[in-house]
């Protein structure tokens, strides 16, 4: 393998180049989408190789896309505006009305979520009283991370239930620019990171986890949160910065 | 900086206050040049449109976090082109649209009008004069990679060079350029 004799092989920032060019698959290409989310310094150097490499962008030369481009870009920013302004014309309050955005956003998810959502609501049984645990009886195992960043007072804290399934964030300072939401990233570790879905920006929330959600919030496991565009669907991919990034431990 | 330049850097100032006119402007000047970065790495199309559309979309999104002090308009919009379609392009792959049908690799010396650069020139001559400077074999792989988006894999097919070759003159030349551009 010539791997052993290259000293390039072992370099980040020029693994950074590689993610940046794009020819990286399959694991490495995995491992790189885990680093930008979960390495600053990984993800600093992959905007380093994007810009030098735009600089010659331009050489591709020039196509003439079709009329119809245009009139798709107009159409689709007409009916976002036409939401936004049906938003602020309720004088709601502005906590509110995040609420209403995120409530809307989660209906748009699409009927799958929300089918999906409904049946585990009817399925789960009510649970009865609880009756007052033994002394004797075990913890209900928890996962935590707490996200901060103490430049922008952006924080999230997050709290796994493992036994019943419930995932349990309290978000402070996640405010996004318009027709933009924060996102939940989990970053499985060696893996490339899976979208949990756009999160409020601040506030308590809650939500049932799906079997392949809590498969993959296990210890070592890291959570990360980006801004994404308010779309209503979960993302392939984060786009970068990075807000807040950290390990999910055991309690 | 050229007129065209100062133009566009006006116009995205205006897109970041959410005037739409400017976007228009900007879409005048730039979408000939992202639709043909998008067309060579989908190869198709009626997909390269929908991505088009998807990346003037994003740019009115995060106009706001445009920095004029950390590069021009055009690369901005280039990196988003360029990556909306790499990610296309790894859940899908490439359209069989154009793939008999081959498009001819971009020249080393692609001479265009002065006037026509969007790009700040110092920029691309800087990697033009470090792209100069590696092995031709190392510089094809990287320029081949940058705008058709091909993967190692894909790279070392089509040059008929074992993978670890590829790799090895990817990673090379990628040295190469760090030292020389000052990385």
């Amino acid at each position: 393998m010539a791997d052993a004799t290259d000293p390039a092989a072992t370099d980040p920032f020029i693994r950074a180049g590689e993610y940046a060019l794009g020819v990286l698959e399959g694991g490495e290409l995995a491992s790189a989408q885990r680093d930008l989310l979960a390495d600053r310094s990984f993800a600093e150097a992959v905007e380093w190789w994007e810009h030098r490499f735009a600089a010659m962008a331009e050489q591709a030369g020039e196509y003439r896309p079709s009329a119809s481009v245009w009139r798709g870009i107009e159409a689709r920013l007409d009916a976002e505006s036409a939401a936004a302004d049906a938003a602020t014309d309720n004088a709601v309050p502005l906590a509110a009305r995040r609420a209403s955005n995120w409530s809307l956003a989660a209906l748009v998810a699409g009927g799958a979520m929300a089918t999906a959502a409904l049946a585990l609501f009817l399925i789960t049984p009510r649970p009865a009283d609880v009756v007052a645990p033994d002394i004797a009886a075990a913890p209900a195992e928890q996962l935590i991370a707490q996200l901060q960043d103490p430049e922008t007072e952006r924080r999230l804290a997050s709290v796994v239930d493992v036994e019943n399934r419930r995932l349990a964030l309290t978000i402070a300072g996640l405010e996004a620019a318009p027709g933009q939401t924060p996102e939940l990233w989990v970053i499985p570790a060696g893996g490339a990171p899976v979208s949990l879905g756009a999160i409020p920006q601040s506030g308590r929330f809650q939500r049932d986890l799906s079997a392949a959600e809590s498969a993959l919030l296990v210890g070592g496991a890291s959570l990360a949160v980006t801004f994404e565009e308010d779309s209503g669907v979960r993302h392939e991919t984060p786009t970068l910065p990075i807000l807040l990034v950290g390990e999910l431990d055991r309690v | 900086m050229s007129d065209r330049r100062s133009q566009l850097v006006e116009a995205m100032t205006g897109v970041a206050a959410g005037d739409r006119a400017a976007l228009h402007t900007v879409y005048d000047m730039t979408s000939a040049k992202l639709f043909a970065t998008i067309v060579r790495i989908v190869r198709g199309r009626e997909r390269a449109e929908d991505l088009l559309q998807e990346v003037y979309v994003k740019a009115w999104r995060r106009a706001g976090r445009f920095d004029p002090a950390k590069g021009s308009p055009i690369t901005w919009l280039c990196t988003i082109a360029r990556n909306t379609a790499l990610n296309d392009l790894r859940r899908e792959s490439r359209s069989a649209e154009l793939a008999g049908d081959e498009l001819p690799e971009v020249a080393d010396e692609t001479v265009l009008p002065a006037d026509d650069w969007l790009c700040a020139s110092e920029d691309s001559a800087a990697l033009a004069r470090c792209l100069e400077e590696l092995q031709s074999d190392h510089r094809r792989s990287i320029k081949l990679a940058f705008f058709d988006g091909f993967s190692h894999s894909e790279l070392a097919n089509r040059l008929d060079v074992p993978l670890g070759t590829m790799k090895s003159w990817i990673r090379r030349g990628l040295a190469g350029l760090k030292g020389c551009l000052g990385g």
